[in-house]
């Protein structure tokens, strides 16, 4: 009797967890009902906000079509992706970092979008090339960019003004930016004078790359398939960081001192700009990133791209048709003020309504806009990942006086060069 | 009952006795300094949680010194929490039970029983423990695909009804019961299950409180699996929705404590009641010895 | 007598006392559950390791031991398992005698043990990836709390500071890992410590046995058969450590916490060789089971009765 109840309970409890399922299941849609399309991205806080905003517009203005705006964070983004691919569960349409786009293209899970962009006579030589790039994979274009964002200086007023210096004047070359640095650097309130990102990985590599793209080298050769950073300029780049190390302007700390008031200046990006006036408990200001006197001004860039994997040939239309209006020109001008990212249009960095915008609102993001035409991508290979964390890796040895400045570059160009092969 | 309270009573005189005043004292100043070092991180979120944005890089104080409690709103209404806090609730309660019914069935077989290969068994079991989840990750989507649980509290559920660590712990608890309860009843003709049922279990609450414990921290904590087999928003549980406030673009600090805060609130009211079951346990079933 | 003969008796006696039916049954459930959740996936990623794969395309190509024989080679994957058994003996050693002693001392009839039992074991229902957020904002110089208060008490922090220092990081590492894991080791050590007849204390007080003494000779061998289970469960969870690490150093300064967990990490979800990733957690998964069979040989048989 006991035995038989227990078994009962067992079975019950067995069968019901599949019971359960049924809960939240889609239902199948009929032929009148919208197309539904699943749009993932990790666009959070504001740019969150605006985004709903826009798909629920979208949505009231095509009835059509219903769109579902998912949040997925952006450090599960591209594992959920991947699962999703594997078990043909794929969103019809996301948007990604940049920096995964010549893998994802290279994946074969994207959609070509070339017939589409031909159809509805999308002009996309408004777009920024350097973005636009990325998403190219044997002739074929896999995305559309839609935000951007570029690394420049940031500097602390507050602590300018202390050290006697005049942040109205910012540096303009390498030699200002170490003189500024020491003079402003304090050890004893353990103040720095640069802060730079030395933790390995992509964050430390697309730091490097905007000194060594200044000092006019370049970080793959023009072919993708060799390194190209062991060169000239990528000494001097190296060399320079660790004068700032050396000189003492610069301490290997944490990350995020400039946020708390303890570094001067910083390289960072412009989507620091909004939430760094909501609470930076201390004046400042930003400016264009210096290059080396007989260098080049220069910039890295990042930002979003959106794609479609969907395999039906209607949600592919549809999806496309959300895709050409976000990077539409009108809606880019709303994106952008909304959320403080850079124009990837020519046609929106050079409206005059948005400039004026800017201008009125937030003067600080200008150097930004100014030199998005001096911002390069990294380079479009599918290992860029890999790539990336090794370099780091060396570099940091030499941070670390590890290795020396020639032996590390000469370790990540056999080790980037391996992986290229 | 009476001899029992007396013997209880001299029991603890002469503890009285052995541990004089300034014994306490050492066992106290060691214990307080550890538990200041585990405290901190939870003061600092509280603290960090009250805090207007505007102050977030202010000098450190461990102790909160504003009540900004907006962040609370804040974090709540920053997704459908509600919904995520019953999908949360559900996910672990289904854990739960299955744990306390087939973990602990399992062990029994482990501890109690005489069956060929159990060795061999025991230790595939114990391999589950081993092996890097992420490695299994892939496979194991494509399983949960294949029986088209994506999005469903099965997939939240079934997978981890039963663990190694479950079976490991109620085997090693039930080898702590005396076996002639066993043998009593197996006089009286009671069948093996029987037995468990029965005798075992009864005896059980502290292994199992302890197990369900252990399963309800595990359930309400886990972040990859949910992550990986729910893509429906309204699926989602509270820990990948605490995942909204770290993004690419940086972290809401304030709203990320403060949701950290409430999310470690029912784990933490679990173990308040059942540490007490627990105690209660071990007094009912006369183990002391 | 034969091994299959031997095997056929113990199964017949077994059977007689209705033992193998009944384990059947009460086994069942963990072992479909088990089969269908944990051994084929561990099997598919065998096949996986053996083959070259991106995770999105539906292209596999086999490679052979080609992965195998990548691991063996790479310095990266040497450094990395030797920073996880550093990890991982650490926090199995000291997590589990640390418990050990506070699990005795709270036992030891102190008033309050129900608060201080409580406090301990804060850090384990907190969720890791939390805990390793806020640890990793203690210890940032100037507004970290841990940063200011080991200042205060007068212990300067190295240079480069805590996290970007190589001695330090994996030192801090461990220390968080031991944080999360001593309130589980306590709460198990207490539940066995009240299994302890008193009268074995009672009688070697009267005969004249100390602190140290009871605890040497009584506490610690009748404890056993939980500080091997405790030591295994560390080593096991310390050796596929991954949350930790990815949040507050991702495997930084120079590879000093770069431990296996993260590698594999990488190689799946970010590079997306799944063929390399599968093959690194089968040497992981061998290593572990290696590890836990010895310790199982040498002190299970006896001590837990198997």
């Amino acid at each position: 009797m006991k035995r038989a109840s227990l078994i009962l309970v067992i079975a019950a409890l067995l069968l019901a967890a599949p019971v359960l399922q049924g809960f939240s299941q889609a239902q199948v849609a009929s032929a009148q009902d919208p197309i539904k399309l699943v749009f993932w991205n990790y666009w959070d806080g504001t740019n969150g906000e605006k985004i709903q905003e826009l798909v629920d517009r979208y949505n009231e203005e095509h009835p059509e079509v219903e769109i579902e705006n998912v949040f997925v964070g952006w450090g599960e983004l591209l594992p959920k992706l991947q699962l999703a691919v594997a078990g043909g569960d794929a969103p019809d349409l996301a948007a990604a970092d940049m920096v995964w786009m010549p893998a994802l293209a290279n994946s074969g899970a994207l959609v070509p979008l070339n017939s589409f962009i031909e159809a509805s006579g999308t002009d996309t030589s408004d777009f920024y090339p350097a973005l636009l790039s990325v998403n190219t994979y044997n002739d074929q274009i896999y995305g559309l960019p839609v935000s951007t964002n570029n690394l420049e200086l940031f500097i602390n007023t507050d602590l300018f003004e202390a050290a006697g210096l005049d942040a109205s004047t910012p540096p303009t070359t390498w030699d200002e930016l170490a003189a500024d640095a020491a003079q402003c650097a304090n050890p004893d309130n353990g103040v720095v004078g640069m802060e730079l990102y030395t933790q390995p990985g992509e964050g430390l590599t697309w730091q490097f790359q905007v000194y060594l793209w200044g000092a006019g080298g370049d970080f793959l050769s023009e072919d993708l398939t060799q390194a190209a950073f062991n060169s000239e300029a990528g000494l001097k780049a190296l060399n320079f960081w660790l004068s700032l190390i050396d000189s003492g302007a610069y301490t290997l700390s944490d990350w995020g001192l400039f946020g708390q008031g303890q570094a001067c200046m910083v390289l960072d990006g412009s989507w620091m700009v909004g939430g760094m006036a909501e609470s930076a408990p201390f004046n400042w200001t930003t400016a264009a990133m210096p290059a080396p006197a007989d260098g080049q001004p220069a910039t890295n860039m990042g930002g979003e791209h959106a794609f479609i994997m969907a395999q039906d040939e209607a949600k592919q239309q549809a999806a496309w048709d959300f895709i050409n209006w976000l990077t539409s020109t009108d809606v880019q001008i709303e994106w952008d003020e909304a959320t403080a990212f850079m124009p990837v249009r020519d046609s929106v960095a050079t409206n005059e309504a948005y400039v004026t915008w800017i201008n009125e609102n937030e003067p600080r993001l200008l150097p930004f806009v100014d030199m998005q035409q001096y911002a390069h991508n990294r380079p479009p290979v599918e290992q860029y990942s890999e790539l990336s964390d090794v370099f780091s890796a060396m570099i940091e040895r030499a941070l670390y006086g590890q290795m020396d400045p020639q032996e590390a570059l000469d370790a990540a160009e056999a080790a980037v060069n391996s992986l290229l092969s | 009952m009476s001899a029992v309270t007396t013997s209880q009573s001299s029991q603890r005189s002469m503890l009285r006795r052995i541990h004089i005043p300034w014994g306490h004292l050492l066992i106290h100043a060691i214990l307080i300094a550890g538990a200041f070092a585990m405290v901190i991180p939870f003061l600092w979120m509280l603290t960090l949680s009250l805090k207007p944005v505007s102050l977030i890089h202010q000098a450190p104080y461990l102790i909160p010194t504003t009540f900004e409690l907006s962040n609370y709103a804040k974090a709540w209404d920053a997704a459908p929490f509600a919904r995520y806090y019953l999908n949360s609730a559900l996910m672990t309660g289904g854990i739960v039970a299955g744990q306390v019914i087939f973990s602990s069935l399992a062990a029994y077989a482990f501890a109690r029983l005489q069956f060929p290969g159990k060795e061999l068994l025991f230790l595939v079991f114990l391999g589950t423990m081993m092996v890097p989840f992420h490695v299994i990750l892939i496979p194991s989507y494509l399983i949960i695909d294949r029986l088209g649980w994506v999005d469903s509290y099965a997939a939240l559920i079934v997978p981890r009804m039963v663990s190694a660590f479950g079976i490991f712990l109620m085997r090693q608890y039930y080898q702590g019961i005396p076996k002639e309860l066993d043998e009593a009843a197996m006089i009286d003709g009671a069948g093996r299950l029987g037995i468990w049922w029965r005798i075992i279990m009864p005896l059980s609450g502290p292994g199992l409180a302890t197990l369900g414990i252990f399963a309800f921290m595990f359930a309400w904590n886990d972040f990859l699996w949910p992550l990986v087999v729910t893509n429906d928003p309204n699926m989602r549980t509270v820990q990948l929705g605490l995942a909204m406030f770290q993004g690419r673009y940086g972290t809401q600090w304030t709203l990320l404590m403060a949701g950290t805060v409430t999310a470690t609130l029912p784990t933490l009211l679990i173990f308040l009641i059942g540490q007490r079951w627990f105690i209660q346990s071990i007094a009912q079933t006369g183990m002391k010895g | 007598m034969t091994a299959m003969a031997r095997v056929r008796a113990g199964w017949q006696h077994a059977n007689r006392r209705g033992d193998v039916s009944a384990a059947a049954m009460a086994l069942a459930p963990a072992v479909i559950l088990f089969a269908i959740f944990n051994i084929y996936p561990l099997i598919y990623s065998g096949y996986l390791s053996v083959m070259e794969w991106d995770g999105f395309s539906p292209d596999k190509s086999y490679v052979g031991l080609d992965n195998y024989r990548a691991l063996y080679e790479s310095a990266t994957f040497r450094n990395a398992l030797s920073v996880t058994l550093k990890y991982t003996l650490s926090v199995a050693v000291l997590g589990v005698a640390v418990s050990l002693v506070i699990a005795v001392l709270l036992n030891s009839g102190v008033r309050g043990q129900n608060i201080y039992r409580l406090v301990y074991f804060l850090p384990v229902v907190t969720s890791t990836v939390a805990a390793a957020v806020v640890w990793r904002y203690l210890m940032t110089p100037g507004t970290g709390y841990a940063d200011v208060f080991l200042r205060d008490l007068g212990i300067t922090p190295p240079n480069p500071t805590w996290l970007r220092n190589p001695t330090w990081a994996l030192r801090i590492v461990m220390l968080v890992g031991i944080w999360k894991r001593l309130g589980f080791n306590i709460v198990i050590y207490l539940a066995g410590l009240q299994n302890i007849p008193k009268e074995f204390y009672e009688a070697a007080t009267v005969d004249g046995a100390g602190i140290w003494a009871r605890f040497r000779h009584i506490t610690v061998p009748l404890i056993s058969p939980i500080t091997l289970l405790l030591v295994i469960m560390s080593i096991i969870d310390s050796f596929l450590i991954f949350d930790v690490v990815y949040v507050m150093t991702d495997g930084g300064p120079i590879g000093t916490t770069e431990v296996v967990g993260l590698l594999l990490y990488r190689e799946a979800f970010r590079y997306f060789n799944l063929g390399t990733a599968s093959a690194m957690g089968w040497v992981i998964f061998a290593l572990v089971f290696a590890i836990t069979l010895v310790q199982w040989k040498f002190f299970g048989t006896r001590e837990a009765g198997l």
